[in-house]
């Protein structure tokens, strides 16, 4: 194996330095950046391109895959888009890297890049800066992760003046399609935006009986419902800790809402509790969220001291039963009380065939992307067994996370490159709940993660690209008034 | 000959304004922008009409760090956009100074922002203007060449559109302007001069709308002001425009008038006074609205010092700044005490402090911040601090602009108020984009917390930098050493502020009032002594009776004091003597003669209302700790 790539190697070398004297073969494999050493990647996915972080005046990596052998010469290794889709073709990429320093040529150890399952041909993330209060420069975009090709969905800018800002987050799609989607549009002209089989709809969340607008979605994979939270959230930043800033609810609640009635109804709101994050089940019938207990007085000092009691607050794991014919709802179970083991779960989301449970934890609150110590963890929904998914994890923040439509892969969000702008990586979803070693979403720049200065958070999948352009969400933004939603109580069987 | 040159005399004359009256907005204005040797970046710059003029500002901005140099280049463009208007718009040599109206209003522009560069939505302004301005001469030039009818339709369609991508609003202004002097020209026939300004008219409501689906980075309705200036505030960004606008608006009404000035024959002394006429209303207008604020000026000069670590320069700029008025001080106290001492009621009295609030020289908390951190960081604080001019002066500026935009992230740094620093650098790029000031702190910050990575990532866009590399390679070396980092500055007087617990915080965009809580707080269970004589020194600025005692048990403890500073042992005989059981302290003898000093004159002098009382005061214990107890209250931060 090694001889057959000696001899491109001293073609691709021979016309400027002449022959090399000696190999030599070393036992580490070559660092790169991203690190794509040994991963599983989609047989969908664009070129990895990475950048050979290894001292040399010559570069050489020669991909091989069945009969496919690619060469690259220098440290940028970007792989050409139609020879990259041949390897794909092969099952195994096997990646060597040689250099050329002081006159001698090294080979370090081959790694290899599996390729398996398909993955989402789309995601979609919000760009935004590590920012704290401000968003000025705020859009929501889509990628297309089999090329490099990236759209903005929407810009906060195509509507926002010099002296009205404007929020923009919580894009979701129903069944990873793009027909029914929504996000939210925060003050200046605000309005959660949907958009309803291909029409667009703007609506207004908020009714007298419930704390806030519609939050954090989850939409009903079988019928018209969007579950919400309703969360009255506040930020602080941290004087000194390396965990910056700190995201509280000062009450929350979970709302569902009708989109054929434009009515809103309470799933949860035990004031004494803090209820978020809702997920459906992958049939409808089961709602999953988190909620910490949190008894303090509604009054003016509320804020303040959950600030000050917010390392206390610990969010435990629930779900509740929903009939969606009837949209009447069971007793909520608790089914992870994190909170005894000192943690704080949130973010659940139930994989595509209902089996595993994949959520983050942190030692404390609800808002992880701004704590450090916040990993991925599974649960079997089969026998409620737990595992921290250490596969994914590193020593900086994993947060937000989904499942892609096969239930194959996962994409995530996570500090782990530099503890402050938040990059997208993904990783196979193995039958027995494990997963593969994750990989950085492939750029067209190897450098791209480290010089961009934008963090992308709320990866999410998509099977097809979001066809509304950004004018029509823009002038539509601008032109129409939010409808208000009736409230209508809960039923409960 | 002589009002031929007069252009080249005035333009050393502004050049060496710049370079010596305005050097440090200069500097500022650069240090607020951003110009990176990288590709990402370059393609950033399109992302919006107007982006390749951007580009070309930015780049040229960042000569603003050598101002001499700078300025020259801007002289310079500001001459060529002159001679060349002059070539352009045909003005006959009589009249040429007429064309030094856009040019001065260009001028205006960028010397009337004053506190507007914090807030400035782009950081590629200062050069923009006069680039679209010599852009939009082009097609006048170039017009002429177009005989047929379709030439000149196919010229203004494709010089419209790739213009206004390229350049924003300028290349089409310059189409509009070219067309009109056509239309005014005897020579070309009317009907087609007619056609072309009405397709171009179409051209210039059309294209911005056409192309508007290829941007997602504004709105529609300013797509008519691209490429020029825009602030957070509305009519602040009208204000701030109009300028430019009405030197594009000159330069058309120029190109529709000089056809028929041509043929008008002046005679050399009805062209003398009316080049005379003109040159003097240019420079009476250019000086009337250039923004001249000693403040202002001040401020730029002790944040360069902060920048640049010199704290000896930043308590040297502001006695500078506090000195160079004592003549005129003395006057204007003199003369308000007089008066409110004949004045009859609260509101007369109100009225004259009103009237002579600007008469005298008053810092702003900005500079009484800078140089309460200089003074700390060479460790005069404590002896100095009180002794030096102190007030609250509002700044001239149409908006307040918040302490945290413009100095928060260096006083932040600098008092170990470490995540408030990110959270101001991180609040600064959201709203007025990327600058090689935040980048700077950005790593400085991460530098302090040991988040090597980010140091890195920030300091790998530095290193594409032209003025900033240097810096860049000097902390990779502090990065890459950790034990060099406790030694060398500024993070040998950073970490030992770092003492204390964390906490929730939220400064509400104050960072004076932030600071002055942070180290009003929980005492620190392991605090250095820097931390305790910050402590001690805000304690003291708040006025807080208990708050001082406090702190100063804990300084005399860390710091192991035998000698008090005076102003220490001012405030303690002050306060003991008003609380009667508060700590006896062996007290110098000067200052335990001071306070009888003091007390004496408080009996023979009583204090009937504090503006009247302030001159005399302030004339015999204006540098004790007794005055800025009983005079300075009640100052408005920002």
């Amino acid at each position: 194996m090694r001889l057959k790539h000696i001899f491109p190697l001293l073609l691709l070398t021979a016309c400027t330095h002449g022959v090399p004297d000696s190999v030599q073969y070393l036992d580490s494999t070559p660092s790169i950046f991203p690190d794509y050493t040994d991963v599983t990647i989609p047989c969908n996915i664009a070129p990895l391109n990475f950048l050979i972080q290894e001292d040399g005046v010559r570069y050489v990596t020669i991909l091989t895959s069945g009969s496919e052998t690619v060469f690259i010469r220098g440290n940028h290794v970007k792989i050409p888009a139609r020879k990259w889709e041949r390897l794909l073709k092969n099952g195994v990429i096997r990646v060597q890297v040689q250099t050329l320093n002081n006159q001698k040529w090294s080979s370090y150890k081959p790694f290899t890049m599996t390729v398996s399952d398909d993955i989402d041909p789309y995601i979609s993330y919000r760009v935004i800066m590590p920012s704290i209060e401000s968003y000025e420069r705020l859009s929501i975009n889509q990628r297309d992760i089999t090329s490099f090709k990236e759209k903005v969905i929407y810009s906060n800018q195509m509507v926002q003046d010099n002296e009205n800002g404007q929020c923009i987050n919580c894009h979701h799609y129903r069944n990873y399609t793009t027909d029914n989607m929504q996000f939210h549009a925060r003050q200046y002209l605000g309005g959660t935006i949907m958009v309803i089989d291909g029409e667009l709809k703007k609506v207004n969340l908020k009714t007298d009986s419930t704390i806030s607008a519609g939050v954090y979605p989850a939409w009903h994979p079988t019928h018209d419902y969007i579950a919400y939270s309703t969360n009255k959230t506040h930020q602080s930043i941290r004087a000194i800790n390396h965990n910056r800033v700190e995201v509280t609810d000062e009450e929350s609640d979970l709302i569902l809402y009708d989109i054929r009635k434009n009515a809103v109804s309470v799933i949860e709101n035990d004031s004494s509790q803090f209820e978020c994050f809702p997920a459906w089940s992958p049939d409808g019938r089961m709602l999953y969220f988190v909620s910490a207990h949190y008894d303090a007085p509604f009054d003016s000092r509320r804020k303040d001291m959950v600030f000050i009691n917010s390392s206390e607050i610990k969010y435990d794991l629930y779900r509740k039963p929903f009939d969606p014919d009837t949209r009447t709802w069971g007793e909520s179970e608790l089914i992870y009380e994190c909170s005894k083991e000192g943690k704080s779960a949130t973010l659940p989301r139930v994989s595509p065939d209902g089996r595993w449970l994949l959520f983050s934890m942190a030692p404390y609150g609800v808002f992880h992307i701004w704590h450090r110590e916040s990993d991925l963890w599974m649960m079997d929904l089969k026998d409620s067994s737990l595992r921290c998914a250490k596969e994914l994890n590193s020593p900086e923040v994993e947060s937000y996370h989904s499942w892609s439509s096969n239930g194959k892969w996962v994409i995530f969000s996570t500090r782990r490159e530099d503890g402050a702008y938040t990059r997208l990586y993904i990783a196979h979803a193995e039958p027995d709940g494990t997963f593969s070693k994750p990989f950085a979403l492939p750029q067209s720049d190897p450098e791209f993660n480290r010089e961009f200065l934008y963090s992308f958070n709320i990866p999410e999948f998509m099977k097809e690209p979001v066809r509304i352009s950004p004018r029509k969400f823009a002038s539509f933004i601008s032109g129409t008034e939010a409808s208000r939603a009736d409230y209508k109580p809960k039923r409960c069987k | 000959m002589l009002f031929k040159l007069t252009p080249f005399f005035l333009a050393i004359i502004l050049w060496c304004i710049l370079v010596f009256k305005e050097q440090f907005y200069l500097k500022k204005v650069e240090d607020l922008s951003l110009f990176l040797f990288d590709w990402q970046f370059f393609l950033n710059s399109f992302k919006t009409p107007g982006g390749f003029l951007g580009l070309t500002g930015s780049f040229l901005t960042q000569f603003l760090h050598l101002p001499w140099l700078g300025a020259l280049l801007w002289v310079t463009l500001l001459l060529v956009a002159y001679r060349y208007s002059v070539r352009a718009l045909r003005i006959p040599d009589s009249l040429s100074p007429l064309a030094l109206i856009p040019i001065a209003l260009l001028i205006i522009g960028n010397m009337s922002l004053g506190y507007g560069i914090f807030i400035m939505r782009e950081q590629d302004h200062f050069f923009v203007p006069v680039l679209g301005y010599m852009v939009s001469l082009v097609p006048i030039a170039l017009i002429g060449r177009f005989k047929s009818v379709p030439g000149k339709a196919a010229f203004l369609t494709v010089w419209i559109t790739a213009g206004y991508i390229l350049t924003g609003i300028f290349a089409p202004a310059g189409a509009l302007a070219a067309v009109l002097a056509r239309l005014a020209d005897s020579n070309s026939t009317r009907k087609e001069s007619l056609t072309a300004l009405v397709l171009t008219i179409v051209l210039i409501i059309m294209v911005p709308i056409v192309i508007y689906p290829a941007y997602t980075t504004y709105r529609m309705a300013d797509s008519w002001h691209m490429g020029l200036p825009a602030i957070s505030d509305e009519s602040w960004s009208h204000a701030m425009r109009a300028p430019f606008q009405l030197a594009l608006l000159c330069q058309i009404l120029l190109a529709a008038v000089t056809p028929h000035l041509k043929s008008k024959e002046l005679t050399s002394v009805k062209a003398t006074a009316i080049q005379s006429a003109i040159y003097l209303s240019v420079i009476v207008i250019t000086c009337g609205f250039w923004f001249r604020d000693e403040n202002f000026h001040t401020e730029l000069a002790m944040s360069d010092a902060v920048d640049r670590l010199d704290w000896q320069s930043v308590t040297d700029i502001y006695a500078q700044a506090s000195n160079s008025h004592l003549k005129s001080d003395a006057k204007a106290y003199a003369s308000r005490t007089a008066k409110i001492t004949s004045a009859g009621s609260d509101d007369e009295i109100a009225n004259i402090v009103d009237r002579y609030s600007t008469r005298f020289f008053e810092p702003t908390r900005t500079m009484v911040m800078y140089r309460d951190l200089a003074l700390f960081k060479t460790d005069r604080a404590l002896d100095e601090a009180f002794a030096m001019k102190d007030g609250g002066r509002q700044q001239k500026s149409r908006t307040q602009i918040s302490m945290a935009y413009q100095s928060g992230k260096q006083l932040y740094l600098h008092y170990g108020l470490v995540n408030m620093c990110y959270r101001w650098c991180m609040e600064d790029i959201i709203e007025h984009g990327w600058n090689y000031s935040t980048l700077r702190y950005m790593t400085m910050y991460a530098i302090v917390t040991g988040e090597k990575t980010l140091a890195d990532k920030h300091l790998c866009k530095l290193s594409k930098t032209l003025f900033y590399r240097k810096w860049a390679r000097l902390q990779k070396g502090i990065v890459s050493n950790e034990s060099q980092l406790a030694q060398t500055a500024p993070y040998d007087r950073i970490l030992p502020m770092l003492c204390y617990d964390d906490r929730m915080s939220n400064d509400l965009g104050k960072p004076e009032l932030h600071i002055i809580s942070h180290f009003n707080g929980r005492q620190p269970g392991n605090a250095t002594p820097d931390y305790d004589r910050a402590a001690l020194l805000f304690a003291m600025r708040t006025q807080d009776i208990p708050k001082f005692w406090e702190r100063l048990y804990y300084y005399i403890s860390s710091n192991n004091v035998r000698n008090l500073p005076i102003p220490v042992q001012q405030a303690a005989i002050l306060y003991s003597n008003l609380e009667k059981d508060g700590m006896e302290l062996p007290y110098d003898k000067s200052v335990k003669d001071s306070y009888d000093a003091f007390t004496k004159y408080v009996n023979t002098h009583p204090i009937r209302t504090m503006e009247e009382s302030m001159y005399p005061y302030s004339q015999k214990f204006g540098k004790s700790f007794y005055y800025y107890y009983y005079f300075i209250r009640n100052l408005k931060t920002y």
